[in-house]
């Protein structure tokens, strides 16, 4: 007993001398970093990395004067050189597992970007929590490079506000690592990432005065999706198409849609439930898919004359709300088929499911299929609530 | 004076031989007066030990009726004189104390003496008469200092062996509640008495500990916490694996649970064996407050235990080695708290814990007129100023601060050093493997706690070896009417407490 006593407190008081052999790090001794950007130059990445500045972030140190996050940038022929020769501009070692956003430059995007994200995936230390954005028309560094205010980080900004918005608004969508990798190798389904624009001055944008100016003259903003054939940018979705994009791969948990007046001027609803079913068949060696979107909706807003405690406006609302979606949503469809000749709805996958003998005759040339095969949509409209008052007011208005 | 001395019939060769035996000493007083009266009377002395005998039996049912009365006469002095057993007659019909007996011994005389008894010599007779005179001062009865509750008696052990047993007696008057006593120390010859319910107790443990305490060979016993080294199971662990308690109703609920009590004369610390590891999270109180209240409580105490045990260590481990596991924002504030801190986080632990349980030292030991000086001077010490000076960060001292507290959940004072002492090698594990390092110390611990037992029972009882009847009173402690039946510990003597279904 003794001597196992004695190996015991042997063991304890050696390991002490292993203190700052291993993987021990002083979080002073890190760089946080919360956004990381990929540009391509040439043959080189340009790597640039959004880092926090600890003492100008912290709650109850008030602001220490300087800007809250320092972007350091390196390049190298690899993303991993790059980040390790980043410590000759960094006074610490660049600590990823925090990371929020990662930037592609569009000129990356557009050359490819599987290479790019193998270091991601394969490194530990990086979580998959974090979402992927492509910089539309500008640098993955120009979008590191400006400064918000309200959210300090503007790494966490970008992150804060494509999580807000993908929950209450149907355009916006987020992108992970593993969604995307997925997508990526998945048959029948292009991948989607969302797309970020830089505005204004970005001389001004990377200093201070951005955060000292009520309307700050340089901003970040998610706006859009961008797609991707393969692993290469092809084009950009706007706003209608986006919404028509999550309306039918099912992404909208809440968003405002509009309703057509019958007398003119519109109506304005939010979505408090939306489901989307695609069925898959072939017929005659021909692939189709019927969506059926269902939703429901409460008024938001009405900016016409319209008569809400009838039963059967309600009614006749709905449908002219339905046919409004269904043709925003085959327009887009078709914008996709004959534009881009690109599936990122999915389509092919719900052919895979459904019929797996016909996928594999189909799957060669899917895209092709794509852009011939015939889509169905079904939209069921349910409008719910009306908010706090039944008919507008302004119809009451007297003289 | 060899022990085997026996006494003469000459008093004044008696006197003489006591005296010297105890060295002349001061306390020891001989008062010498004759009974009976000119020309018939007999020479005798009382002995005594002053302090330790009672004044006012002596006086009263000792001199009282030997100087007076009949023994003021010539006839009775003549009478004592020629008696065939002139001790006898004085025992008869004259002493008016209770508890007389006749010694002849010089060594049992001395002993009785030394005890608080009395004893009557007279001329002419080589055996003595000792009247028990026990009246040690001692301490009234006090709230316990270390054990203290909101609901449940008030009333603490003292240093008298005598009056403990008694503050047990008076919860247990039942006849099977047995006491034996045995003299400790060769030289302070201190009373140990092993008090259990005879037919709860399991026979095997109460010879046990009669076994292992008559084993004990040493000069003195001066607290309970001697016998509790000299008769534990294991001597290397930084467990106790001996309970012990200052509040007779803890004492008397281990008794009914089948335990045994030691009780040692000159200490409030009564021992309690076999002791179980959920025991030291167990406090009277439970019993007290409603079950329900009583489950969650002790529920903050097995929080309190594992906080105190690898706070400390699971802050290091984290911020040193597992940053990912952080929340974001937390982790930028604990980085800008770091910024400027010279040490890496385990001596900035340590230099806390060190300090706190320096601070924790001193707070006991200091004499009580400069206690608010020093809790002043500790709490900036430890707070506000270290942080300000950037020897350490403002979340290392909530880290610290918030062990320390838990450490002080736990019922019972030697479970918690244990823990502080082994909080300081999972720090030192967590800062060079991190949480991976824990765990293996966490691994060792249930492994050593595993292999402990307590006079015959494995420390882990209940949980390990599991006993699903056990369970109504370990973690939780379930509704009266639930608990019919003993906890299980090695016996099946008398298992059953009584059944009380629920009043509807």
């Amino acid at each position: 007993m003794r001597k196992t006593f004695a190996l015991v407190l042997l063991a304890l008081t050696l390991s002490l001398l292993l203190t700052g052999c291993w993987s021990r790090k002083e979080m002073n001794d890190l760089a946080i970093a919360m956004g990381i950007g990929i540009d391509k130059a040439d043959d080189q990445y340009l790597l640039s990395v959004q880092a926090v500045v600890p003492n100008a972030v912290a709650a109850n140190r008030g602001s220490s004067g300087g800007l809250p996050v320092v972007t350091y940038k390196s390049q190298g022929k690899t993303i991993f050189e790059a980040m390790r020769r980043m410590t000759t501009v960094s006074p610490r070692k660049i600590y990823a597992a925090h990371l929020r956003v990662l930037v592609l430059g569009e000129t990356l995007a557009r050359e490819g970007i599987a290479d790019a994200l193998d270091f991601l995936t394969r490194d530990h230390e990086l979580r998959s929590d974090y979402y992927i954005v492509v910089a539309r028309a500008a640098s993955a560094e120009a979008v590191l490079k400006r400064v918000t205010a309200l959210e300090r980080i503007p790494a966490n900004k970008l992150y804060t506000s494509l999580q807000i918005s993908e929950k209450v608004w149907a355009p916006a969508s987020t992108v992970t690592l593993n969604k995307l990798i997925q997508e990526m190798v998945t048959e029948g389904k292009s991948s989607v990432i969302s797309a970020v624009e830089v505005w204004g001055d970005s001389r001004a944008g990377a200093t201070k005065n951005n955060i000292e100016n009520i309307d700050p003259p340089g901003r970040i903003n998610a706006n859009g999706l961008a797609i991707f054939r393969k692993d290469r940018l092809i084009g950009w979705l706007n706003e209608t198409e986006s919404t028509a994009y999550n309306f039918l791969v099912n992404n909208v948990r809440s968003s405002v849609v509009e309703f057509p007046c019958p007398k003119g001027g519109s109506l304005a609803a939010e979505v408090i439930r939306s489901d989307t079913r695609i069925k898959g068949k072939v017929v005659d060696g021909k692939p189709r898919v019927d969506i059926f979107i269902r939703a429901e909706v409460n008024i938001g807003e009405v900016a016409c004359s319209i008569d809400l405690m009838n039963e059967r406006t309600i009614k006749a609302l709905e449908n002219a709300g339905a046919e409004e979606l269904k043709s925003l949503c085959l327009q887009s469809i078709r914008t996709m088929q004959r534009q881009y000749r690109l599936d990122i709805y999915g389509f092919g996958e719900a052919i895979h499911r459904a019929a797996p003998a016909a996928w594999s005759k189909l799957r060669t040339d899917w895209n092709g299929h794509f852009a011939n095969m015939d889509v169905s949509i079904e939209v069921d409209y349910r409008i719910r609530r009306l908010g706090t008052i039944g008919n507008a007011f302004k119809d009451k208005i007297k003289e | 004076m060899n022990a085997n001395a026996t006494l003469a019939p000459s008093l004044r060769h008696n006197l003489d031989m006591l005296k010297n035996a105890l060295g002349h000493s001061t306390d020891f007083i001989v008062r010498s007066f004759r009974i009976g009266d000119a020309p018939a009377f007999v020479s005798a002395a009382l002995l005594y030990t002053e302090g330790l005998a009672d004044s006012k039996i002596i006086d009263e049912f000792i001199m009282e009726p030997l100087m007076s009365g009949i023994c003021r006469s010539a006839d009775f002095g003549a009478r004592l004189a020629n008696h065939r057993d002139p001790l006898a007659l004085l025992k008869d019909s004259v002493l008016t104390v209770n508890g007389l007996s006749v010694v002849p011994d010089a060594g049992v005389l001395l002993e009785a003496i030394l005890s608080g008894d009395t004893a009557i010599l007279i001329d002419g007779s080589d055996r003595a008469l000792i009247a028990a005179t026990k009246g040690v001062e001692h301490r009234s009865i006090a709230e316990p200092a270390s054990q203290t509750v909101i609901r449940g008696p008030l009333e603490g052990f003292v240093e008298s062996i005598r009056v403990n047993t008694a503050l047990i007696r008076r919860k247990i008057k039942d006849p099977r509640l047995w006491l034996e006593t045995i003299q400790i120390g060769t030289v302070t010859r201190t009373d140990v008495g092993i008090m259990y319910i005879n037919g709860i107790a399991d026979d095997s443990i109460v010879r046990e500990v009669r076994q292992r305490i008559e084993r004990i060979d040493i000069d003195g016993i001066l607290e309970s916490g001697y016998i509790e080294e000299l008769i534990q199971d294991e001597k290397w662990s930084p467990f106790p694996t001996i309970f012990n308690s200052e509040r007779p109703d803890a004492i008397t609920a281990g008794l009914l649970e089948g335990r045994v009590a030691i009780l040692v004369d000159g200490t409030p610390f009564v021992l309690l064996v076999p002791a179980l590891f959920v025991q030291y999270f167990q406090s009277p109180e439970d019993y007290y407050h409603r079950w329900d209240v009583s489950s969650l409580i002790r529920m903050i105490r097995y929080m309190g235990f594992l906080i105190a045990l690898v706070g400390p260590s699971v802050y290091i481990a984290v911020t040193t080695f597992h940053q990912e596991m952080i929340p974001t924002n937390l982790l930028i504030n604990l980085a800008s708290q770091r910024e400027g801190v010279p040490f890496p986080a385990f001596i900035e632990a340590l230099l806390m814990e060190v300090t706190f349980e320096i601070l924790r030292e001193a707070g006991i030991r200091m004499p009580r007129a400069v206690g608010s000086a020093i809790s002043i001077v500790g709490t900036l010490v430890i707070g506000q100023a270290a942080v300000e000076a950037g020897i350490v960060s403002a979340a290392m001292v909530i880290v610290v601060s918030i062990t320390a507290i838990s450490s002080f959940v736990m019922p019972s004072y030697n479970m918690s050093i244990s823990i502080r002492i082994l909080r300081f090698p999972l720090m030192g594990l967590a800062a060079s493997f991190g949480l991976f390092g824990i765990f293996i110390g966490l691994i060792l611990l249930v492994l050593h706690l595993c292999s402990l037992k307590s006079f015959g029972a494995p420390y882990m009882t209940s949980i390990a070896p599991f006993y699903a009847s056990n369970q109504k009173d370990t973690l939780f402690r379930l509704p009266r009417w639930g608990i019919a039946k003993r906890p299980r510990l090695l016996n099946r003597n008398n298992p059953t407490r009584g059944r009380n279904p629920p009043q509807t």
